[in-house]
């Protein structure tokens, strides 16, 4: 990732609760340990946590229960203040930002989805998408045309008028989806927004959300406890532990170079082949000469049924064109066959 | 042996909430002192009299220094510049104009820019509510709102209810506002709430008359003041189920609102209130039907409408009449509780849409249509006289003939009561020395909950005993004590048949809503009816009354029994009668002690309105005071009853578990 288009960037955020988590933490020199700080009867919820999500990328965050995963999401929107730390949107300390700053950047960057929909129960559908609109003041006539043009964008346009229980959860997501992209804001920030639905209905949105984001091209903040989601879904992902960050990588480096044994629990279960790259499967070696080759950053299960129809070995492509090396029928056999608990034997 | 294991579980758990085996023995020891205190009188052992009563020239003049602070307060003081009686009475007009624009427009008929317009006529009013029912409930709750008011037109009552109905509105109005505005600033504010909590419970011990007493100090006698006590009496279900279902709101909706770009006050106007609003309509039920409760009560300063016409009927015997009146306040409190309840049930849903415009399309021709109509056709405008019924003479003849038949009955059922549960116990309360209803006031509170209940339920008693109305509290107390053992001895087996069987329940139920709904006051006129005045009739009345809490509380406790246990009861090899006494009793202690509450608190709330009909307690010095302008009679004696209803509740709810929830 080039760091010209870093477009939110995390200092050393904390975010303690307690009675006068404040002045306990800027009274220290070294950070606190957990051990520190349940001694002061404080709980942190998120602990030192420094992150750069770039322009136009899916940065997802995962981690159990409990890890601050919300939490976090929340300091970067200021929805929960922060303790300590800072958070640059744009080159601007969100933490500066008086209230009136605060509710502009909201309206004008900022859009976010949430675990249990947070439709407005009094409100139709289509008002609750048109929501951020009346607040601002735009007329009714306007609000609901927009409303609607959104509504057809998440495929619900035949359901305006109806009120939230009167829908299912994916359609109550789908406008919840809606009214967090009304205002086109630059960061769209997701809280397990198909945490709730059953998993045919979350594959179904996931689907949707990609469709989305090919046509969208937004910068998103992506939280999840479901790694496979987070697999399929990520560019980049975070993982959390008790509040602090473990580790920051790709889905497939996180696999195959996990930081530590908690990392590698998360990623035991998920096939290998979902994750790994041509690039990383391929051998060196431009043995494959004559057939198409497959992208180097293409997904080993996405091209797997290609390699295996073909004569040899593919080649394997890197953007610009030019041959990096071949992927042969055994290491996309081996990768296929891989148990997800163990470590893949390794790629040459 | 079975029963034996059986037993040993529950008592331990009863240890376990009493709490504290150490501190037992002293509180067991008090305890034994203050019994024995009270009960020497009855073995006529003599104690010495400022024993006994607290002599008087202890007494210190708490009743001339409430006067006085009030006088004070309501004629001399100030904060800064601005008088406090100009404030209360600014208030008191603000709250005028509503009320008298609304009694123009439904009775009295509104002069506007110097053109007297008519009030609504009979069939706008009547075609309004029957459509507001059809609207927000079915065909028989429009039968029901429509029918109620034709009842008061048929029998001559439609002003007197258009008047009621106009206070009971404007009350209500200003009593959510007031409450949601409360309840706002306790949700944004948990200290705010933590002080405004004890306060609310206070305020629903007070006897009705003795807030009346300070509240027309302050906005003066006539409407206004009994419209400020309405709304205060009101208030309090409001702003506690604002709080609660604000909280109840899912905090996501209000982010959502906030990264939509809300300021505070919008999260709270756009997004907060109207996500609380359906659960926030049960409050508004509740200020609803009590203040129509307050608003018939308010016919005793003067206050026009039904409770008028009712009390008028009773204090010249024209019980036919009364009974007339009463009937329409069944029906105007059961029509209003059936349409509050159907409004805050209703969700949105889609296809409402395109109907509402039709809907304020009828609303429009009901109320408009007869208005054009009225200057042509005169019947339209004011019920024609000779259209009106009236079955008071039949009713009287019929109560005429029934006393004559059960004259003889009746009466020796009065002198039977009276010589045999109402005279002993009378002087025994009477007798009970002040030090031992204050000792053992205090080994209670130590028992069941530790010294801090001791020490401020002995208190609130040594009020009780000093303030000069140690009398009167003991003829109150021993009119509670019999209605309650009374209304017990009756609800709880009810309760039980309703724990037992669900069809009973079911048909029980209906009862029991619909008794509910009905304001205190309407209980007097079947009583005073048969029996006349005095203490035995208001036993009666407190017993119907407190019969309700009784019988719906035991059904709840009994029927939270989990059944699991029961069934390993049955399974150990418990008979019926084991497994209800062992089991299911003891389990359920808590809830029962909660259902003996409720039962005590509503026992008070009737006893005040018993002043009415010539009880001598607590409630009849409140009373009094209103007619006699001695405003530190009201106040004192009021606050020796509400500590009275403080101190058992106190202790019950200490005996239940203290954490037990509030109903
Ligand atoms: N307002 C609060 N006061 C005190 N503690 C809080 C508060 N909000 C969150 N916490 C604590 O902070 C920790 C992190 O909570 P958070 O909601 O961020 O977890 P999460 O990773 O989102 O979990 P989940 O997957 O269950 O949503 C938890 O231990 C939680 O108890
Ligand atoms: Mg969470």
């Amino acid at each position: 990732m080039s760091t010209t288009n870093r477009i939110l960037l995390c200092d050393n955020v904390w975010k303690v609760y307690g009675p006068d988590a404040d002045t306990f933490l800027s009274t220290r020199e070294q950070p606190p340990s957990p051990e520190d700080l349940a001694a002061a009867g404080l709980l942190a919820a998120v602990r030192g946590v420094s992150l750069s999500i770039s322009q136009g990328e899916i940065f997802v965050i995962m981690g159990l229960s409990g890890s601050g995963k919300s939490t976090l999401l929340r300091c970067m929107t200021r929805l929960v203040e922060p303790t300590a730390g800072s958070i640059l949107l744009g080159g601007t300390n969100l933490l500066n930002a008086t209230e009136r700053q605060l509710m502009q950047i909201r309206r004008e960057k900022m859009g976010m989805v949430f675990q249990n929909y947070a439709l407005m129960p009094h409100l139709s559908a289509l008002e609750n998408v048109a929501f951020p609109l009346k607040v601002q003041g735009m007329k009714r006539a306007a609000r609901e045309a927009r409303a609607q043009q959104m509504l057809d964008l998440v495929g619900l346009g035949g359901r305006g008028r109806h009120y939230p229980h009167e829908l299912s959860g994916g359609q109550q997501q789908r406008v919840g989806i809606a009214r967090s992209l009304t205002l086109e804001p630059d960061i769209w920030f997701l809280d397990e927004p198909f945490s709730a639905l059953d998993p045919l209905v979350r594959r179904e949105m996931q689907d949707e959300f990609l469709r989305l984001q090919t046509l969208l091209r937004k910068t998103i903040v992506f939280v999840t406890h479901d790694f496979a989601e987070a697999v399929r879904l990520a560019d980049r992902i975070a993982i959390m532990r008790e509040g602090a960050v473990v580790q920051v990588a790709t889905p497939e480096a996180l696999v195959l170079a996990p930081a530590d044994p908690y990392v590698s629990a998360f990623t035991r279960d998920i096939p290998r082949a979902q994750v790994v790259t041509a690039r990383s499967a391929m051998d060196l070696g431009p043995d494959a000469a004559g057939s198409a080759g497959v992208a180097a950053a293409a997904r080993v299960i996405d091209i797997a049924e290609r390699v295996l129809a073909a004569e040899g070995p593919v080649a394997v492509l890197a953007e610009d064109g030019g041959v990096l090396g071949a992927l042969s029928r055994e290491a996309v056999i081996r990768l296929l066959l891989a148990q997800p608990h163990t470590r893949p034997a390794p790629v040459q | 042996m079975t029963a034996v294991e059986l037993r040993s579980e529950p008592e331990s758990r009863g240890d376990a909430v009493r709490g504290a085996g150490a501190a037992r023995l002293p509180a067991l020891a008090l305890l034994a002192v203050a019994v024995l205190l009270c009960l020497l009188p009855q073995f006529g052992v003599e104690m010495p009299p400022a024993l006994a009563a607290i002599p008087d020239r202890f007494i210190l003049p708490w009743r001339q220094w409430a006067g006085e602070a009030l006088t004070y307060v309501a004629k001399d003081s100030h904060i800064g510049p601005v008088m406090v009686s100009e404030i209360t009475r600014g208030i008191a007009g603000v709250i005028l104009q509503p009320m008298l624009l609304l009694q123009g427009l439904v009775s009295k008929g509104l002069t506007v820019g110097g053109v007297e317009l008519p009030p609504l006529p009979w069939p706008s009013v009547m075609l309004a509510s029957a459509l507001l029912g059809l609207r927000f409930g079915s065909v028989r709750l429009a039968l029901l709102t429509g029918g109620a008011l034709l009842y008061a037109a048929l029998f001559g009552l439609w002003d007197a209810t258009m008047l009621t109905l106009a206070s009971v509105l404007v009350s209500v109005a200003f009593g959510v506002l007031l409450g949601t505005w409360l309840g706002i600033l306790a949700f944004r504010h948990p200290r705010v709430d933590r002080a405004l909590q004890p306060l609310y419970d206070v305020m629903q011990t007070v006897p009705i008359f003795a807030y009346l007493v300070p509240i027309l100090y302050l906005f003066g006698f006539g409407p206004v003041g009994a419209m400020m006590a309405t709304v205060i009496y009101a208030m309090p279900p409001m702003a506690r189920v604002t709080t609660l279902a604000l909280r109840g709101v899912p905090a996501s909706i209000g982010e959502a609102a906030a990264m939509a770009g809300c300021t505070r006050g919008q999260v709270m106007r756009l997004a907060l209130l109207p996500s609380a609003l359906p659960k926030m309509m049960i409050g508004v039920n509740q200020v609803l039907m009590l203040s129509l409760t307050m608003v018939i009560i308010a016919s005793v300063i003067g206050a026009d409408g039904l409770g008028a016409v009712v009390l008028k009927a009773l204090q010249s015997l024209k019980i036919g009449r009364g009974l007339e009146a009463g009937l329409a306040i069944v029906l105007v409190a059961i029509a209003l509780d059936r349409l509050g309840q159907a409004i805050a049930e209703r969700r949105p849903q889609h296809r409402d849409a395109a109907g509402s415009r039709r809907w304020a399309l009828a609303f429009a021709v009901a109320l408009v249509l007869p208005c054009l109509l009225a200057p042509m056709i005169p019947a339209l405008a004011n019920w024609p006289a000779d259209w009106s019924v009236s079955t008071a003479s039949w009713w009287d003849a019929r109560i005429a003939q029934m006393n004559l038949a059960f004259a003889g009955p009746l009466r020796e059922l009065k002198t039977f009561a009276f010589l045999w549960l109402l005279r002993p116990t009378k002087l025994f309360f009477l007798a009970v020395p002040w030090i031992g209803a204050v000792t053992l006031v205090a080994a209670l509170g130590l028992l069941l909950g530790g010294w801090r209940l001791a020490l401020s339920c002995g208190l609130m008693m040594l009020f009780v005993a000093g303030c000069g109305f140690w009398e009167p509290a003991q003829l109150s107390l021993y009119l509670i004590a019999i209605s309650v053992a009374l209304a017990l001895l009756i609800g709880m087996p009810l309760g039980l048949a309703c724990a037992a069987s669900p069809r009973f329940n079911a048909g029980m139920r209906v009862v029991l809503d619909t008794i509910q709904t009905l304001p205190s006051f309407v209980y007097l006129i079947p009583v005073i009816m048969l029996l006349g005045s005095g203490d035995f009739p208001a036993l009666i009345a407190i017993v119907v009354y407190a019969v309700t809490p009784a019988v719906r509380f035991t059904a709840d406790a009994l029927r939270h029994v989990p059944g699991e246990i029961v069934e390993a009861a049955r399974m150990s090899g418990a008979s019926r009668w084991q497994n209800f006494g062992w089991v299911k009793v003891p389990l359920a202690r808590p809830g029962l002690l909660l259902a003996v509450n409720q039962t005590v608190m509503m026992a008070f709330g009737m006893l005040v309105i018993t002043a009415l009909i010539g009880t001598k307690g607590l409630e009849s010095d409140t009373l009094i005071s209103l007619s006699k302008a001695d405003p530190g009679r009201g106040i004192i004696a009021g606050a020796a009853m509400a500590f009275l209803a403080i101190i058992i509740d106190r202790l019950l709810r200490a005996a239940a578990g203290g954490q037990a929830a509030r109903p």
